[in-house]
């Protein structure tokens, strides 16, 4: 899987691609822990991730939680079978999907 | 009644063609007993500029009505109104006349054929009349005048019609009309108006008529040209029976004729390309683009379809109701053209409605024949085929409402067309019932389904293509593929119906199966052990793509089967040895006719059933939501079947998935 982050001041965009399963999943929460510090607007851009498991949803819960208190946090471009595996977790009620 | 009328109507069009055909032999004998006659003209002492102009306007007259008169009868696209019949007698009567004309100039100061002539100038004065009333009979025709006041007048114009052949005829006798001295001149008298009048009266009611009659103008500038230059005619030669006159004449029906003809030409253009919309709109209705249902590896498929010319009622349809049964329908309707292309559409739509409801193809003929036949006024028929073929044992199941015997090829018997059970084609009358009858195939049998524009297919020594010519082709290609067995047969229908043109669109479909149990990969099972450690995650991912090929899938289910695998491989790469050591095997069955993929996980650690756990509460806000926890709940949900069980001291874990 690839990450690839875009910094704008206190924003930030964390474009995913590939699959983001339980190995995969350890490297992104290292790399999000990391970028978090000081940024009020984090979106994760899902366009060209082809597949998500609960360890992937994990670490996106885990950045909306550390994002509710610094700022907020979006999910865009989600394609329709990640979208289903969001549904069925209930995050579509918890993390804002654009 | 019905039969009666339509022998009538037969009769009828035979003798209008009959006449039409005699009108132009007149026409042609008159062309050339007006040239002859020029000799008159050559070798007479009386030859005044008059003279020359009347026989030459005569002549030339007399050839270009007889064109028109060719083009009108030769095209026989031409304006099929009821305006036509009359416009090409006004030509033909025209063509007389000026033939008549001719003859009178060129024979003037030739004593000798003065009794002749009083019968030939008697004939022209009652054709001119004849002229003048199918002149009315053109224009009420073209404007399509109706009503009492249409009907009143042509009642008063046939009824002075008797009165004024009398008159004219009474000239013979009298010569109240004309004289032709001792040396052979014409003399016209001078009370001549009989014919002025008639024109007269019939110009007074056609203006009438064009007023009253909101028509579009080029058709009135067309009759107003009619009126006018006659008109302008008698004002300005205040004679008749000259050539001039009648050349006005001319010019009107000249202008007529072009009229009718740039007419004819734009409807004519209009009608194809609406008809090339139909055709384009029919054939996008059709699946064409093979090869279809490549994953399925029970069967093979395919159908063309080609219509005669302009737009066909032929069609043919296939769809998989479900996984496991193949829906194959070939149909004909009893019509061509437009209305047939529309019935075509609603009837297709009609019986594929009923057709995915998974009834029999009896029921489906049934329902789709009460609704089709509800609704048929114009009384149009479609003959059907429907057949469903269960791919899991090869039985297939059809119905036939009045179409062609299916032919079925066994590798043992080569092909054959089978006498089926045949109810009425679809349309004729709601509630009729329609008989399944089934067929087994076996594994290598094939299904050919075709058109009467396959058997009917005429050569040039009108014999019929036929059944038995079908089945000795299909067993040329036994054993083809479906395309390379409709390529033969269309090659053959096509060399046999050579220098003919293709009277009926040619459709067929044909499926061979290849059947269920000799292909291995249909249940396939499979495993592979491997170390029981989260980095295999990506071996364990590459072994379900591998399993999952063969059956169809979406996206999404691929998705959450993978993730189903990854939560609990997980789980046991995990938890399931606290020393890190051990190793973990995945079984797979694929049921690719049901599309149902079956992972069974086994490993040998402590037992433990995730099962067992409690679902997190995926209803909690953000603030109370525990990290973990998701893998199970997600899984349970995402799959169709999941199962635990502890046996000989192994956990069995088993996940079932429907991959549509």
């Amino acid at each position: 899987m690839k990450i690839n982050k875009q910094r704008d001041g206190e924003k930030l965009t964390i474009a995913l691609e590939g699959r983001l399963d339980t190995v995969t999943a350890k490297d992104l929460a290292d790399d999000v822990k990391d970028s978090l510090n000081g940024i009020t607007d984090l979106t994760f851009d899902l366009a060209e991730l082809s597949y998500v498991s609960s360890a992937g949803l994990r670490v996106l819960l885990m950045a909306q939680k550390t994002m509710a208190d610094q700022g907020h946090m979006r999910v865009i471009n989600v394609t329709e079978p990640i979208e289903q595996i969001l549904e069925v977790t209930g995050f579509t009620t918890l993390i804002n999907i654009e | 009644m019905e039969g009666k009328k339509k022998v009538l109507g037969e009769k009828k069009n035979i003798i209008l063609s009959v006449l039409s055909k005699l009108g132009f032999i007149i026409l042609v004998v008159l062309c050339i007993l007006s040239v002859f006659s020029l000799r008159y003209v050559f070798e007479s002492t009386y030859k005044t500029p008059m003279c020359s102009f009347n026989v030459g306007m005569g002549l030339m007259g007399l050839l270009i009505c007889t064109e028109l008169y060719y083009s009108c009868m030769k095209d026989r696209d031409l304006d099929k109104s009821s305006s036509t019949k009359p416009f090409v007698l006004v030509i033909f009567l025209l063509g007389a006349s000026f033939a008549l004309l001719e003859f009178f100039w060129a024979t003037q100061g030739y004593p000798q054929f003065n009794d002749l002539k009083y019968v030939l100038g008697t004939l022209n004065n009652g054709i001119e009349l004849f002229l003048v009333y199918s002149f009315w009979d053109y224009v009420r025709k073209l404007l399509r005048i109706k009503g009492e006041l249409e009907r009143l007048a042509d009642i008063i114009l046939k009824v002075l019609l008797v009165p004024s052949l009398i008159y004219v005829a009474a000239g013979m006798r009298f010569h109240h009309i004309f004289t032709l001295d001792a040396e052979g001149y014409y003399i016209r008298s001078d009370e001549v108006v009989y014919s002025d009048y008639y024109l007269l009266l019939v110009t007074a009611i056609i203006i009438v008529m064009l007023i009253m009659k909101k028509e579009v103008f080029n058709k009135k500038g067309i009759v107003i040209i009619f009126i006018l230059i006659p008109m302008v005619n008698y004002a300005l030669i205040d004679d008749t029976f000259i050539a001039a006159q009648s050349g006005a004449i001319l010019v009107g029906v000249i202008l007529a004729y072009i009229f009718i003809f740039s007419k004819r030409t734009a409807a004519l253009e209009r009608k194809e390309s609406e008809l090339d919309t139909a055709s384009e709109i029919q054939t996008a209705m059709l699946p064409t683009n093979f090869p279809y249902f490549t994953k399925r590896k029970e069967f093979d498929i395919y159908a063309s379809s080609i219509p005669a010319r302009e737009v066909g009622g032929d069609f043919y349809d296939f769809f998989l109701i479900d996984d496991n049964h193949l829906c194959m329908i070939i149909a004909d309707v009893s019509d061509k053209g437009v209305p047939a292309a529309l019935f075509m559409v609603s009837s297709k739509t009609n019986i594929s409605n009923y057709a995915k409801k998974g009834k029999s193809p009896a029921a489906i003929l049934e329902g789709a024949n009460n609704e089709i036949s509800s609704n048929n006024e114009k009384m149009m028929f479609v003959s059907v085929w429907l057949g469903i073929l269960e791919l899991s044992t090869g039985k297939l199941i059809a119905a036939n409402g009045g179409h062609e015997y299916p032919a079925i090829y066994y590798p043992e018997t080569g092909y054959k067309i089978i006498k089926d059970k045949h109810g009425p084609v679809l349309g004729a009358m709601p509630g009729i019932k329609y008989e399944d009858y089934e067929i087994q195939l076996k594994p290598g049998s094939s299904i050919f389904v075709y058109t009467d524009g396959v058997i009917e297919a005429t050569n040039e020594a009108e014999e019929l293509f036929g059944e038995e010519r079908l089945e000795e082709v299909l067993n040329s290609a036994a054993g083809d593929d479906p395309k390379e067995v409709l390529e033969t047969v269309q090659k053959s229908v096509d060399d046999f119906q050579s220098g003919v043109e293709q009277f009926d669109d040619i459709t067929m479909l044909s499926v061979h199966y290849y059947g269920f149990d000799d292909m291995d990969e249909i249940k396939k099972n499979n495993e592979i052990t491997i170390d029981a450690k989260v980095e295999n995650i990506d071996v364990v991912q590459s072994f379900i793509a591998k399993e999952i090929q063969g059956i169809s899938y979406s996206n999404s289910a691929y998705t959450q089967l993978c993730v189903a695998i990854e939560e609990m491989y997980v789980n046991v790469a995990s938890y399931a040895y606290p020393d890190g050591v051990g190793e973990v095997t995945l079984k797979t069955e694929t049921d690719l006719a049901k599309g149902i993929i079956k992972i069974t996980i086994i490993d040998n650690g402590i037992e433990y059933n995730p099962l067992a756990k409690e679902d997190p509460d995926v209803t909690l806000p953000l603030e109370e939501r525990p990290i973990g926890g998701l893998g199970i709940y997600l899984t349970k949900r995402i799959v169709d079947n999941i199962a635990y069980d502890y046996i000989d001291g192994q956990n069995v874990l088993t996940i079932e998935k429907l991959m549509r």
